[in-house]
C-alpha cells in the first residue's frame, strides 16, 4: 500500500471518523477544512513514526509539510532520504 | 516540615535521611521552555465548518457549571481559582455546548494585567499596550475535543476580543505542547520569543531567549 493510500484511510477510518468523510483528495488542504486538527496531527505524526520509522521532530511540525495528501507523501519521502 | 526532618533523622540516620531531602527538592525542580505567541486580530482566519460552541462572557452565574466541569476533569481545587479570577477583575470566556459548560479562557487588558499571575511567564520585560490583550488557559474538556472544535473555540475567542477593540493577542503555549503548537500556528499565532522558566519549590527563575527556533 503506498504512503498515501495509507494516510488517506487513516484520514478518513481514524482521525476523522464520525465527519461523513469517505475520501480524501490527494490535494484537499487538510489544514483549512479542520480535518488534520490538533488531535489529528498528533495521531498522524504517532502513525508516521511507527510505521515508517521516522522522527518526526517539533521544527517538521509545519503547515507546510502536513498541508495535502501530497505534502505528507513528500515529506516521508524526504525523511526516509 | 523541620520536624518532619527531624524524625526522620532520629529514625532513619542521617545518610537515609539526606537521600530523601534530595529526592524531595528534584520533585520539586521544574524545568519548562514557553513560546511567547502574538495574534495578529485585524487577521482572523474563519474555520471551513461553524462549530456549535456557545462563546459566554465568565462571570458569576457560570461558578456551579464551572465547578461540574472541574469535577469532572478531576481538578475540583479549581473552583477557587475561577471565584479568585472574578474576585480580581481577570476576564474570561466560557464555551457552552448544548447547556454544558465544556471549556474556557482566560484574558487581560492593560488595565487588569498586573492581577494575572501567567503574565510572569511571559519575560520581565513584557508589557501590554493600549490595544493588546493577553489570554492564557484555554481549556477543554476531553470528550468535547477533536474535529475543529479548539479552532473554533479560537475563532469565536479571536472576534469577540477584536470586536471590544483589540487588535493584538498575546499568549504562550509550552514547547512540549505539540497539540497546542499546532493549534496556534494554524490560526496565524506567529512565535515571539521563548522563556525558559525553572522552579525549585517557591522560588522561580526565567530566562528569555530571542528566537524560539534556535
Amino acid at each position: 500500500m503506498s504512503v498515501a493510500t495509507e494516510v488517506e484511510r487513516l484520514i478518513v477510518e481514524e482521525i476523522a471518523v464520525g465527519r461523513a468523510i469517505d475520501s480524501v483528495a490527494h490535494d484537499e488542504d487538510l489544514l483549512a477544512s479542520d480535518i488534520l486538527d490538533s488531535l489529528g496531527i498528533m495521531e498522524l505524526v504517532a502513525f508516521l513514526e511507527e510505521k515508517h520509522g521516522i522522527k518526526v521532530s517539533d521544527s517538521d511540525l509545519t503547515p507546510e509539510n502536513f498541508q495535502t495528501v501530497d505534502s505528507i507523501v513528500a515529506f516521508v519521502d524526504r525523511k526516509k532520504g | 516540615m523541620i520536624g518532619k526532618l527531624r524524625r526522620h533523622l532520629r529514625e532513619r540516620g542521617a545518610r537515609a535521611t539526606a537521600a530523601k531531602f534530595a529526592q524531595r527538592v528534584g520533585d520539586g525542580y521544574v524545568r519548562e521552555e514557553l513560546i511567547a505567541l502574538l495574534k495578529d486580530l485585524d487577521s482572523i482566519v474563519e474555520p471551513r465548518v461553524e462549530g456549535d460552541l456557545r462563546l459566554e462572557d465568565l462571570e458569576t452565574g457560570h461558578l456551579p457549571g464551572i465547578s461540574e466541569l472541574n469535577r469532572k476533569q478531576g481538578t475540583p481545587s479549581a473552583d477557587r481559582y475561577f471565584a479568585n479570577c472574578l474576585a480580581d477583575g481577570i476576564h474570561g470566556f466560557v464555551a457552552i455546548r448544548g447547556e454544558e459548560i465544556v471549556g474556557y479562557y482566560h484574558w487581560v487588558d492593560r488595565d487588569n494585567s498586573t492581577m494575572h499571575p501567567d503574565l510572569w511567564y511571559m519575560g520581565p520585560e513584557f508589557q501590554l499596550e493600549e490595544d493588546d490583550v493577553y489570554g492564557s488557559g484555554l481549556f477543554l474538556l476531553e470528550g468535547h475535543r477533536g474535529g475543529g472544535t479548539a479552532s473554533d473555540f479560537l475563532f469565536k475567542v479571536e472576534t469577540s476580543l477584536r470586536e471590544r477593540g483589540y487588535r493584538r493577542l498575546w499568549g504562550y503555549v509550552l514547547s512540549t505542547n505539540r497539540p497546542a503548537r499546532w493549534l496556534y500556528s494554524n490560526r496565524g499565532y506567529e512565535p515571539m520569543w521563548s522563556v525558559l522558566s525553572r522552579r525549585l519549590v517557591f522560588l522561580r527563575w526565567r530566562e528569555v531567549i530571542p528566537d524560539p527556533n534556535q
